[in-house]
């Protein structure tokens, strides 16, 4: 059991910055998710931590060992990679027993682990097969079962789930977080799915560009996104960014005054951006004080509640409602923003995500 | 280099020169994998090659001398050798590229039993140049296939010398169709290569467009097939020009060629200086018609960019 | 014009047929010319004298061959060419396979310039290298020997066995390398327990192209020996005052082997000849 320790962790590739001076501590036993979009650099940060690229500067350390020049089969960590990685030539049993075999573990131990780790994962029957036998989900199984049986300081885990369908992905989601709470192991979960980040991970570092952005648990990257970007990456809808102008602890949208939930020292007049989710938002029919006139223009029902897309003079927000809410295209509307949920996502001119 | 030595948890190996040692482990390996290779080839190539070409410039004894082109010039079938050569050559490589075209526009195409076929169009690829040589011996022999069926038919009453000291068309003939024969294979398979590496949509937005097979052929493919053509022209035409086995097997001494004008100094006189010097002018010549290709042949670098 | 009108391009089209025509006419083109040399070569000596010639063999006889394998020195030059061929995949597989491997999984300053020699040794004249050679080996004490001819042409396989071992080992995905790596083998390790078994295939193809090369290489044996020629060699030499018989023999025997050679090999073809790609 150890934790990680990355520090100031530099890493470029044919002078385009992967890993941009990048420093995350990681505890003993905690489930680190990094997400972010394609090419953000987190699948190079993890192989930094397994070793198969060295960094340019900075060092790592697992546990209380300088980990920066030792060659992966060194650090005591397995890895589950997203094409699952098995060995074609060997059977289900071989390719799990595999390092234990190359870290000269004795035969009778070897057969224990590995009808260990198979019944782990429920593939006892699948350990004379060979990997082309088996579905997606079966050898993603094993892929597992192989980097537990190491009985590793630190388990990685590269998009994992990213090769199978919805459903599976689904089920597989709640068995992995089930099995990795119970064995206590410190895991790095590489994924660009925002709902596997939220659901899975104790903490969430969202990257961008080589950069860490923000690393805080589910909840407070939800609520409280540190900016603009880490604010429309995450969720489903995005979270709403309007503009509006800063006047003490109010901000002025669209004419209409919002309290924030703490106090900013903003010079008043300032142009920033406030984030507001679409839960967070009450709809009413009729006017009311406070609230910011609105039209509906897009209706979008979603099954267990309607997904709102409504005018606010120049502005879109998107707020969701009952499904036995009546309204239909055009209709007015007052949007009440509920108390607390405001967050100041500093100034305007900052951009939403690029890809 | 600051930010490491504050780290009190690393503080043991942050004095190292660490980035040095990085370079040299993973940068190196590749370069000492290549090296065995390399040092063969250097060996055994770079070095004869450049030995040959001394060799060339120098008298029996070591002294430089350029006599040994003038030799190369009086030799009594020199003249004779080289248009040889070049005769072969020029009928060789435009017959073998257009029927391999064909045979690879054929090939792609959803034939029945296409498998078979091109497993027997691939078989001379693993035939000698002395074998093709020797198969065709038994068609063009005076006593041989070709005259005993034109005497079947009662198209000729004697045996025709083809294969005669004084037939220059028939010598000609045969070395061209066994040569074709031999090595259409290979270009056939080059091409093919050529073509797979087209993405299809091309070809099915030509059709979509209204263009017609022939057209797509010469309106898509063919441009398209540009680089491929100038891989296996420089390669036809440079091992063209060191035609050996085949004339050796079919007309012997009858039709002198450069390669074989070498070998016999080599062998048969121990005149290393003159063989050389053959060598080197069939180096000039095959460098002339890779210059040639690469000229005439070109591409805008900016059409295969992605 | 709509997609289910399509179907009627399958059946025989004026086009179609002739498409099948001329691809029946380059079949019968190469195969002729195969079974004309083994009716040749599967009759009685006294056979071929007959003129004109039947295009069958009437009767059937391997007389022919075996007055052709008892002729002087055909055993023993079948052998070395046998043993050459051997030493020639030996030393191409031994020298180009961690080259292979260099150019496959490393991006390192002059990659391109291998491939471009690699590309550019193959189109050289390997003629110009024969002779010096032939100098350099007798004052090695190397000329007129089985090491000599194995050497010239390991040269001639080796950047076809670099390229072939490059693409067979670019069909294994790295990240197996890496899944080993990870549970404790050094890249060594990776590369002998997983690399290389799923590699045996590929590597058997270029054992083969790399064994046919030297199996049909004509020039270099032939002036690198005098006493102890390869088949080929053997052959060529007495060509002048050979019969029709031996001459008809030894086309077949020669030639035979192709059609088992290309068997094997044809899955290869492209990676072999077709153009580099990185």
């Amino acid at each position: 059991m150890a934790g990680i320790t990355i520090e100031s962790i530099t890493k470029s590739f044919a002078g385009v910055t992967a890993v941009d001076n990048v420093s995350l501590t990681i505890e003993d036993g905690e489930f680190m998710v990094l997400l972010g979009p394609s090419g953000c650099g987190k699948t190079t940060l993890l192989r930094l931590i397994a070793g198969f690229d060295l960094p340019d500067s900075g060092r790592i350390a697992i546990g209380d060992r300088d980990v920066t020049d030792s060659p992966p089969g060194r650090r005591d960590i397995a890895m589950v990679f997203q094409s699952y990685a098995l060995f074609p030539h060997l059977r289900v049993s071989d390719n799990i027993a595999f390092g234990l075999r190359m870290h000269h573990v004795g035969k009778d131990e070897v057969t224990s682990r590995v009808r260990e780790a198979a019944e782990l994962m429920g593939i006892e029957a699948l350990l004379n097969r060979y990997p082309t036998q088996l579905s997606g989900g079966q050898r993603q199984r094993v892929a597992v079962a192989r980097a537990l049986v190491m009985r590793p300081s630190v388990i990685l885990m590269d998009e994992p789930l990213s090769n199978l369908d919805a459903l599976l992905r689904l089920q597989m989601r709640a068995e992995l977080k089930h099995l990795l709470q119970d064995i206590k192991t410190t895991t790095v979960y590489v994924t660009h799915d925002q709902v596997e980040a939220l659901s899975m991970g104790d903490r969430t570092a969202v990257m961008r560009d080589g950069a860490v952005l923000q690393c805080a648990s589910p909840m407070e990257v939800y609520d409280r996104p540190g900016d603009i970007f880490v604010a429309t990456f995450i969720g489903n809808p995005p979270m709403n960014i309007v503009r509006a102008v800063a006047r003490d602890s109010v901000v002025k949208v669209e004419g209409v005054e919002v309290a924030l939930p703490e106090a900013s020292n903003l010079p008043a007049g300032t142009e920033v951006s406030i984030g507001i989710r679409a839960e967070n938002i009450e709809v009413h029919t009729e006017a009311l004080d406070g609230a910011l006139p609105a039209t509906v223009a897009v209706i979008e029902p979603l099954g267990s509640h309607l997904l709102l897309t409504l005018a606010v003079g120049a502005e879109s927000i998107k707020a969701s409602v009952r499904t036995d809410f009546a309204v239909k295209r055009g209709d007015p509307l007052w949007l009440e923003l509920r108390q607390g949920s405001v967050r100041l996502l500093g100034s305007a001119n900052q951009s939403g995500p690029s890809d | 280099m600051s930010g490491q030595v504050e780290a009190p948890a690393l503080r043991e190996a942050a004095g190292r020169p660490r980035r040095a040692v990085r370079f040299s482990r993973r940068q190196l390996e590749p370069y000492a994998l290549l090296a065995p290779a390399a040092i063969f080839m250097t060996l055994f190539f770079a070095w004869p090659a450049v030995q040959t070409l001394l060799i060339a410039f120098q008298k029996a004894n070591g002294s430089w001398t350029l006599d040994n082109f003038g030799a190369m010039a009086r030799d009594t079938d020199f003249r004779l050798a080289l248009r040889n050569t070049l005769l072969v050559l020029v009928l060789i490589i435009p017959i073998e590229t257009t029927i391999a075209l064909l045979m690879a526009v054929l090939a792609q195409s959803r034939l029945f039993g296409r498998d078979v076929m091109l497993y027997i169009w691939s078989i001379p690829l693993a035939v000698s140049d002395l074998a093709a040589g020797l198969v065709w011996f038994s068609i063009f022999t005076s006593h041989g296939y070709l005259n005993s069926v034109l005497q079947d038919l009662h198209l000729i009453a004697h045996p025709v010398g083809f294969l005669d000291y004084n037939n220059l068309g028939g010598l000609v003939t045969a070395i061209v169709l066994a040569e074709v024969w031999r090595s259409m294979s290979l270009v056939m398979v080059i091409i093919m290569s050529g073509i797979q590496a087209i993405p299809p949509e091309l070809d099915e937005a030509a059709e979509s467009l209204g263009a017609g097979a022939w057209q797509r052929f010469w309106k898509v493919t063919l441009p398209l097939l540009k680089p491929t053509l100038q891989v296996a022209l420089i390669l036809r035409t440079t091992t063209a020009f060191q035609v050996f086995g085949v004339v050796l097997a079919l007309a012997g001494s009858a039709l002198p060629v450069l390669a074989v004008k070498s070998e016999s100094w080599v062998t048969e006189y121990r005149n290393y200086q003159l063989a050389a010097t053959y060598a080197i002018l069939i180096l000039v010549l095959s460098s002339l018609s890779t210059v040639g290709y690469l000229l005439f042949l070109r591409t805008p670098r900016e059409v295969f960019q992605r | 014009m709509s997609a289910a009108i399509r179907r009627p391009r399958r059946r025989a089209t004026p086009q179609r047929q002739l498409a099948y025509a001329a691809a029946g006419l380059i079949t019968a083109f190469m195969l002729f010319p195969l079974y004309l040399i083994a009716v040749a070569a599967l009759q009685p000596r006294t056979a071929v004298f007959d003129y004109p010639r039947a295009l069958y063999p009437s009767p059937f006889s391997i007389e022919s061959m075996a007055f052709f394998l008892n002729a002087t020195g055909i055993l023993p030059a079948l052998g070395r060419s046998l043993v050459i061929g051997v030493m020639t995949v030996v030393l191409a597989l031994a020298l180009g396979c961690p080259a292979g491997y260099a150019v496959a999984r490393y991006r390192f300053a002059g990659r391109d310039l291998v491939q471009l020699l690699i590309v550019s040794v193959r189109a050289f004249p390997i003629l110009i290298l024969a002779i010096p050679l032939a100098v350099t080996f007798i004052n090695w004490n190397l000329y007129d020997s089985v090491l000599s001819v194995a050497l010239v042409h390991t040269v001639m396989a080796l950047p076809l066995t670099i390229l072939l071992a490059a693409s067979v080992f670019l069909r294994v995905p790295s990240e197996l390398e890496e899944a080993a790596m990870s549970m404790g083998t050094s890249r060594f390790g990776a590369v002998w327990r997983i690399v290389l078994p799923l590699s045996r295939q590929g590597l058997g193809a270029a054992a083969l192209f790399a064994f046919v090369l030297s199996w049909n290489e004509v020039f270099a044996a032939a002036v690198l020996t005098v006493r102890n020629p390869t088949l080929p060699a053997q052959i060529v030499g007495a060509l002048g005052q050979s019969p029709l018989p031996f001459r008809f023999a030894g086309g077949l025997a020669l030639t035979l082997p192709a059609l088992v050679f290309i068997f094997f090999m044809r899955p290869y073809l492209f990676s072999a000849f077709g153009q580099a790609r990185s």
